[in-house]
């Protein structure tokens, strides 16, 4: 099993990532996506969902709470092998999956408010809970954003 | 590289830090600026001011031994340690020390189950084990049994009944401390106790029995700093074979008076095994201007209110709860409780949800209320703002603790209502809640921000609300790391007899005073103020 500071010393990616400034585009980074997250309930669900599919070695849609698809598949994945999960959800969910990955030495890589290529997405600040965005902050407000495991 | 605890020089931290990376490897020791901030205060009421509360770095063991050799290593070095189980419970203060620059003792790694037994109807944890996890082993292995989930559902068992949280099923399991029996727990000196009738090594009963012999002392771990509990045993609710959900309305303010008596009087009775919620659809609606005047006006009669009711057409009172058991047992608490409420004009029946379990995922995933039916879940968050509100970051919980009575919950209604106008505020939604058999608790949720000016004024009205709630008997029974010293203080009975009765078990527990100093305003002797 992998330890919490292997995960932490295995950012390969997020090395690079910390050499860039931020703004700069998340395709630079090449990460693995391990899975895709989202939320069916929102407009251009659809749109993501194929996006996703294409990009990422799993997809996975859930409807409303985000706990059920955290705790039988996300969680379980992560236990075995933290990597990199992108999402398209609303803000309140990224709250919480951002919360909880961090356990499993994830952290937010990379975000876009609204439906968004991920090639197109800002390199986030290395903040721990992003919140001060107030787009962010509003949980109406939907978010594409990609977790990663940070640098040790 | 985050500053040593107080009173600790860097070369002391470092030495103590080596010695616990020889006990659990250098994995498991975090020190850096970037890990020490996985345990910040994600809701601190002070973001970003000199005060707020911070880690000096962290510690994962995931065995009793190694949680006693660091204890020990502790007392050597009077290094303070903060334990926390999963350390999510934000509204609380999370898992961000009261005592700043203490350790974090973080216990997730130890997420063990270690027992659960179909026929005893009980469970054996450690404290890592979530919410989530234990749902999903139950499920897993097709027990037909229930845990009691906190809201939202990602804390932990253990953590969450230390500190004494509530959840919705029966009588029995919700009050989670008191759905508890037996515990282990690593002492301030590094001993391990058992308690209830685990203190016999033979006893077949731990998780049945809770007393065992001599005094039960369980419950001074609650809400405290006398150890470090590594195991617990639990209660679980054995299925029933189905669930009736139900919401009744009242129409005018002043049915408010029978309608919490006759509720009462059905749980007392146990007729309605649930948690039961009361709250008025009239005075949690949308913030409308007149809303906000006769919230805030600290008093308008039930004529005003029931003018402003019929203007926006809503029922003035709701009650939810649901009926566990046996499907013709449900059928005749329902129409008992139909029989009893029905005294009240204009009252309203509704049946809002029927379940037969066991529930397949799919039916699992779309029940709507799920912590009702013992399913841990997220559901929480996707309401953290109303349409229309300013965005918050985070939010307090402020609930104070009334009797079951109609006249208090509007006497609370309309004093919080008060105070929050009074600086300026719109009121936050309220609702009467049955966790207890007894008593109900008052949910307000006090808005914390990423600015010091917004946070300052949140500040400000929290404090307001706990100390003129506590002038009018209506004290908190739990309160976020940050105001605890002010929560212990309405506790004031014969000059504060009980906080210093707490001291002195802190002193003769905990000497060293090495584990969560502060926690629950209990000092260990030479930090409390005035010591050298």
């Amino acid at each position: 099993m992998l330890s919490r500071r292997e995960v932490l010393r295995n950012g390969l990616a997020l090395s690079a990532m910390s050499a860039l400034p931020a703004g700069e585009a998340f395709s630079a980074l090449h990460l693995r996506l391990a899975a895709g997250i989202v939320d069916a309930n929102l407009p251009a669900a659809a749109r993501m969902a194929e996006r996703f599919r294409r990009e990422s070695a799993a997809l996975h849609v859930f409807a409303g709470d985000p706990g059920r698809l955290w705790m039988s598949v996300i969680e379980p994945a992560l236990r075995r092998r933290p990597e990199a999960i992108a999402g398209f959800t609303g803000a309140a969910t990224l709250f919480c999956f951002q919360y909880l990955a961090q356990g499993y030495g994830l952290g937010l890589a990379a975000r876009a408010a609204g439906p968004a290529a991920l090639d197109r997405l800002d390199v986030a600040e290395p903040d721990l809970l992003d919140l001060r965005d107030p787009r962010l902050a509003d949980a109406d407000t939907v978010v594409t954003w990609i977790l990663a495991p940070k640098r040790g | 590289m985050p500053n040593p605890p107080p009173g600790l020089s860097q070369r002391q931290f470092d030495n103590a830090l080596a010695r616990l990376e020889e006990i659990i490897g250098r994995d498991w020791v975090f020190r850096t600026d970037e890990d020490v901030a996985l345990y910040r205060d994600a809701y601190s009421p002070l973001w970003g001011e000199a005060e707020e509360r911070y880690a000096s770095a962290a510690v994962a063991p995931v065995t009793v031994e190694e949680v006693q050799d660091i204890v020990r290593v502790a007392n050597e070095f009077r290094l303070p340690l903060y334990p926390i189980s999963t350390g999510r419970n934000l509204t609380y203060g999370g898992s961000a020390p009261v005592h700043s620059g203490s350790v974090v003792l973080d216990l997730k790694r130890m997420n063990r189950i270690l027992d659960v037994d179909e026929r005893d109807k009980t469970c054996l944890v450690e404290p890592g084990v979530s919410y989530f996890d234990m749902y999903r082993y139950l499920r897993q292995n097709n027990i037909r049994l229930w845990i009691d989930t906190a809201d939202p559902g990602w804390g932990g068992l253990i953590g969450n009944a230390l500190d004494r949280g509530g959840g919705y099923t029966g009588i029995d399991y919700r009050d989670h401390f008191d759905a508890h029996c037996g515990m282990e727990i690593v002492l301030p000196t590094g001993e391990l106790v058992r308690t209830g009738m685990g203190a016999n090594e033979k006893a077949t009963t731990w998780q049945l029995f809770k007393y065992g012999m001599g005094p039960w002392i369980d419950g001074i771990f609650s809400q405290s700093n006398f150890g470090v509990v590594t195991k617990m045993g639990f209660w679980l609710m054995e299925e029933p074979e189905a669930a009736k959900q139900v919401s009744i309305t009242v129409p005018r303010r002043e049915d408010v008076h029978a309608f919490v008596d006759i509720l009462h009087s059905l749980m007392s009775d146990h007729t309605i095994p649930s948690q039961t919620s009361v709250a008025s659809p009239v005075m949690n609606g949308s913030a409308d201007p007149e809303l906000v005047r006769l919230r805030t006006s600290g008093g308008a009669s039930d004529a005003v209110w029931n003018r402003y009711a019929d203007s926006v057409d809503r029922p003035f009172w709701s009650s939810t709860f649901v009926l566990y058991g046996a499907q013709k047992v449900i059928d005749a608490q329902w129409e008992h409780v139909r029989d009893r409420l029905g005294a009240i004009p204009g009252v309203v029946f509704r049946e809002t949800a029927s379940y037969a379990f066991p529930l397949s995922d799919e039916e699992a995933e779309a029940v709507p209320d799920k912590a009702r039916y013992g399913i841990p879940s997220l559901n929480l968050f996707g309401s953290r703002n109303a349409p229309g509100q300013q965005p918050s970051e985070g939010h307090l919980d402020f609930s104070p603790m009334i009797r079951p009575r109609g006249e208090e919950l509007i006497g609370l209604y309309d004093l919080t209502g008060r105070i929050y106008g009074e600086l300026g505020l719109t009121p936050s939604a309220a609702i009467g809640m049955m966790f207890h058999a007894r008593a109900m608790i008052c949910f307000h949720a006090v808005p914390t921000f990423r600015n010091a000016e917004d946070n300052r004024r949140s500040r400000a009205l929290f404090e307001r609300l706990v100390t003129e709630c506590a002038e009018n008997g209506w004290n908190i029974y739990r309160i976020h790391a940050h105001f605890q010293e002010l929560g212990m203080s309405i506790y004031d009975f014969n000059d504060h007899a009980l906080h210093r009765l707490h001291e002195t078990l802190k002193d003769a527990i905990d000497p060293r005073g090495v584990i969560s100093a502060g926690r629950y305003d209990i000092w260990p002797r030479h930090l409390r103020e005035g010591s050298a």
